[in-house]
């Protein structure tokens, strides 16, 4: 074999890519089809169960108040206006703005917790009452430890950018993380659905 | 900050001082520290998938040896070698490593170590992350065993059923011990499902467009899909069995409307995609290895890819089968019997094609090419008798006998242990440099080929005259115990085979002849570098020029330049045509998987004892995390540095 010929010169090619074409967008992709399977397997079960009660919920127990719970999946969605401007910033590269956003997004991420941890009392049920109670926290809970985990990624992005340690890699880093932040509030949505409105409709 | 200019870039040189300084300057960069510390911080694909597979043969010969105990028990009527509880263990444990810690995970490290070798990229797509699935795989290997040798080892099944599994009918730790270890084992595959996924999908060389992808490697993607669905599901229900046990959830009590079912369920819909977790890339690697040894592609590369995704999506609608003796409506019962039956289809047109490949080509009957055919004869048994047991009425007759047990070591042996060797007989020189012998390679396959069918053959029979699984001992008036007589003595035949393929690895790791970098003459990219590989794996990224990259590779061999040597950089292409869109700056070494493992141990082992191990575990993952995520500077890199 005659020596090896370049038939491409890669050195043109920028380092920081954006959404599909950057390797953390397909981790993240990776990471949310293992967390949505986990919620859908949750609510899969809730459904399942539901089937050998006559009552849901059942005679006994209270149905969860729909105030605190509207107003949680309302927030988590309104949520989605700062991360958008926080995606925003890290595309145009504008550190300031992003510093800016970051903190918003943060202060937002803390309130999940607060309403979600509120949310809790409202569902008027402990997890050992009865199946009806398992199912019905084992879903709240699990969406709650993704808002949790969601919260400390954009803390870490926080504090690395308040204390000027941020490098250009971390734009699109932020652009996947929000990616990830659409992903956790929208897919609470038919989750609030089913432990909020369906057992009053039927 | 460097200037453009100033960025040492790999590039063809014609001065040879100035070519090996080059070389120097990239090994620097893509080398491990030395010593322990290096070996702890290691974020190198081929290290960390040479553990795995190393930890998880540690685990195959442990639980073989529990079924070597096992089949003495049962080779007479009415022994005493085991009681009743010992044996409960020692099948759970067996069945439970055999699945989790050995079949899984090695197909995943066989993916790991050969993916990036095989798209032609210098390591695998999140090293780090990569470094923390091996690390929590240890974990629950050393966990499991652990508990195994206390007398706290599982013991209701690796399928544990509730009620059984649950905490009126097991009290004390033991399918806790369980339940944990399955949830470890699955962060583990996650992780390497998303590292296999995104490195097939994103780091392919120049030229490997979505047609041209290596069978092996999207056998292997086609997996790691599968895992992402179903390990996600087993690692859900598993924690739900475990708040059962420890805060009195009631998913599987129906004393409060929980639901034995339930558990089946989302245990089958996770467990029957997992038979072809384990076999799909056991394909994937016959079709690897048939090119050389046939001396011609494979035979309808087309039909194979769309065979494999057609298996991956139909695996997940049959999981009923396994439950036709509970209270399953008949309409539901024969839609499962349709989809069981019509799984053989994709499998069927992959035999087909390969044996249309050897028909064709002019077959070598070395080492791997025996494993190859007898992984043909075997696995169409074990596929016919899957046949038989998907129809309804057939299947309640056999269920939870011998004959089940039959046909599912035929399909996992013969289907996927049986390439498996084949793949180690293969690949062995790639990764160590030197060759296995083949006068022992060909006694190891002959052992196995007859222990194998000494030992699970009579057991079909067993299974037909009633003998039921899971049953420690037996009267001697059932006249059970000539056949199972037999069957122990194969067993012992498996053992003396894979003794002498453990003799082989060990003389030709002191003696074996050197490989040079393509021993066998194949066609796929890792066996266009070194081997072993050098850490960078390639000095300069291939361009493939067509499907069998090796054979259609003209003499000048194309290849892509530029990229920097003096950071760990790797080049990303496009998802379909795999054209050339930037480069990627690889992480570095460091310890913080190991310290997040840690963290994670603290948690799951925790939570086996007390609730509030998930606030303690959770403190103790974070620091790992913290520490993982704070960004290590190269020089210059900090924004506000930069103005």
């Amino acid at each position: 074999m005659s020596a090896p010929r370049t038939v491409y010169d890669a050195s043109a090619l920028p380092e920081v890519v954006y959404g599909s074409k950057s390797l953390a967008f397909w981790g993240t992709l990776g990471f949310m089809v293992v967390e949505g399977t986990t919620l859908a397997i949750l609510a899969s079960s809730y459904v399942f169960l539901w089937s050998n009660f006559d009552r849901w919920p059942p005679a006994g127990t209270s149905p969860p108040s729909l105030l605190v719970p509207t107003i949680s999946m309302l927030f988590l969605l309104a949520s989605n206006l700062p991360a958008r401007q926080l995606a925003k910033a890290a595309r145009a590269k504008d550190l300031r703005a992003c510093k800016r956003w970051l903190v918003a997004c943060t202060l937002c991420s803390a309130g999940w917790i607060v309403l979600r941890l509120l949310e809790f009392r409202s569902l008027n049920t402990r997890w050992d009452d009865n199946a009806y109670g398992s199912a019905v926290w084992a879903l709240a809970f699990a969406h709650f430890t993704l808002l949790a985990v969601e919260m400390a990624e954009t803390l870490l992005f926080t504090l690395v950018f308040l204390t000027g340690h941020a490098e250009e890699k971390h734009f699109p880093d932020i652009v996947d993380d929000v990616v990830y932040w659409v992903f956790v509030t929208v897919v609470w949505v038919p989750c609030w659905f089913l432990l909020f409105v369906l057992p009053r409709l039927i | 900050m460097k200037r453009e200019a100033e960025v040492p870039r790999s590039a063809l040189h014609a001065d040879p001082a100035e070519d090996a300084r080059d070389l120097r300057r990239l090994e620097r960069t893509w080398s491990p520290e030395r010593g322990l510390w290096g070996w702890l911080t290691s974020v190198d694909h081929k290290s960390i998938a040479r553990r795995y597979v190393a930890t998880a043969l540690v685990s195959f010969v442990l639980a073989g040896i529990n079924a070597l105990v096992m089949r003495v028990q049962l080779a007479r009527p009415e022994s005493h070698v085991l009681g009743p509880d010992a044996y409960n263990q020692y099948f759970t444990t067996h069945g439970t490593a055999m699945m989790f810690l050995f079949a899984v995970p090695i197909m995943e490290a066989v993916g790991i170590y050969f993916v990036p070798l095989m798209v032609g990229t210098r390591n695998v797509a999140f090293p780090r992350l990569n470094a923390l699935g091996y690390w929590t795989f240890l974990v629950a290997t050393i966990f499991l065993w652990a508990s195994f040798y206390a007398n706290v080892g599982p013991d209701a099944g690796w399928t544990a059923y509730v009620p059984l599994s649950g905490p009126q009918f097991s009290p004390g730790k033991r399918v806790d011990t369980w339940a944990q270890m399955i949830t470890f084992t699955e962060v583990s595959a996650l992780i390497g499902a998303v590292e296999i996924i995104t490195t097939a999908f994103k780091q392919r060389a120049p030229g490997m467009s979505l047609n041209r992808i290596p069978l092996f490697v999207w056998a292997e993607v086609v997996t790691a899909f599968m895992i992402l669905f179903a390990m996600s599901t087993i690692a859900t229900a598993s924690m739900m069995l475990a708040m059962d046990r420890l805060i009195g959830t009631h998913f599987f009590n129906p004393a409060e409307g929980g639901d034995a079912l339930l558990w089946q369920h989302l245990f089958w819909f996770f467990g029957h995609p997992e038979v072809y977790i384990i076999f799909i890339p056991a394909t994937g690697m016959v079709s690897a290895m048939l090119p050389a040894f046939t001396r011609r592609p494979v035979f309808g590369y087309t039909a194979i890819v769309l065979s494999l995704i057609g298996t991956g999506f139909i695996g997940f609608g049959l999981w009923v089968h396994h439950m036709f003796a509970t209270a399953v409506p008949w309409l539901g019962s024969s839609f499962f019997t349709a989809s069981s039956v019509m799984i053989a289809v994709p499998s069927g047109i992959q035999v087909l094609c390969w044996i249309a490949t050897v028909w064709d080509g002019r077959p070598r009957l070395a080492t791997p090419m025996l494993f190859i055919l007898g992984f043909l004869v075997l696995f169409v048994i074990g596929g016919l008798t899957g046949v038989m047991i998907a129809s309804v009425p057939f299947d309640l007759q056999m269920h939870d006998t011998f004959f089940v047990v039959a046909h599912f070591h035929y399909v996992l042996i013969g289907g996927a242990v049986f390439p498996l060797f084949g793949a180690f007989y293969y690949w062995f020189p790639k990764v160590t440099g030197r060759m296995l012998g083949e006068r022992l390679g060909k006694w190891n396959f002959w052992l196995f080929f007859a222990g194998m069918n000494v030992t699970f053959f009579p057991m079909h029979f067993l299974g037909l005259l009633g003998m039921p699984r899971r049953v420690y001992t037996y009267s001697p008036d059932l006249g059970w115990g000539p056949l199972n007589m037999t069957a122990t003595v194969g067993a012992f035949v498996i053992a003396l085979s894979v003794l002498v393929f453990f003799a082989n690895v060990a003389r030709s790791l002191a003696r074996g002849a050197p490989a040079g970098d393509d021993p066998w003459g194949a066609d796929s990219l890792e066996w266009a570098t070194a081997s072993p590989p050098p850490p960078y794996n390639f000095r300069y990224p291939p361009v493939v020029q067509g499907r069998a990259a090796l054979w259609s590779r003209t003499p000048d061999a194309p290849v892509v330049t530029g990229l920097r040597t003096d950071k760990p950089e790797i080049l990303m292409t496009t998802l379909l045509d795999a054209e050339p869109e930037s480069r990627h700056v690889h992480p570095q070494p460091t310890i913080w998987p190991l310290v997040t493992a840690i963290g994670l141990s603290v948690l799951l082992l925790s939570l086996i004892y007390t609730p509030w191990g998930l606030i303690w575990g959770a403190a103790a993952v974070s620091i790992g995390l913290i520490g993982w995520g704070w960004p290590d500077h190269h020089r210059g890199a900090r924004l506000e540095e930069r103005g």
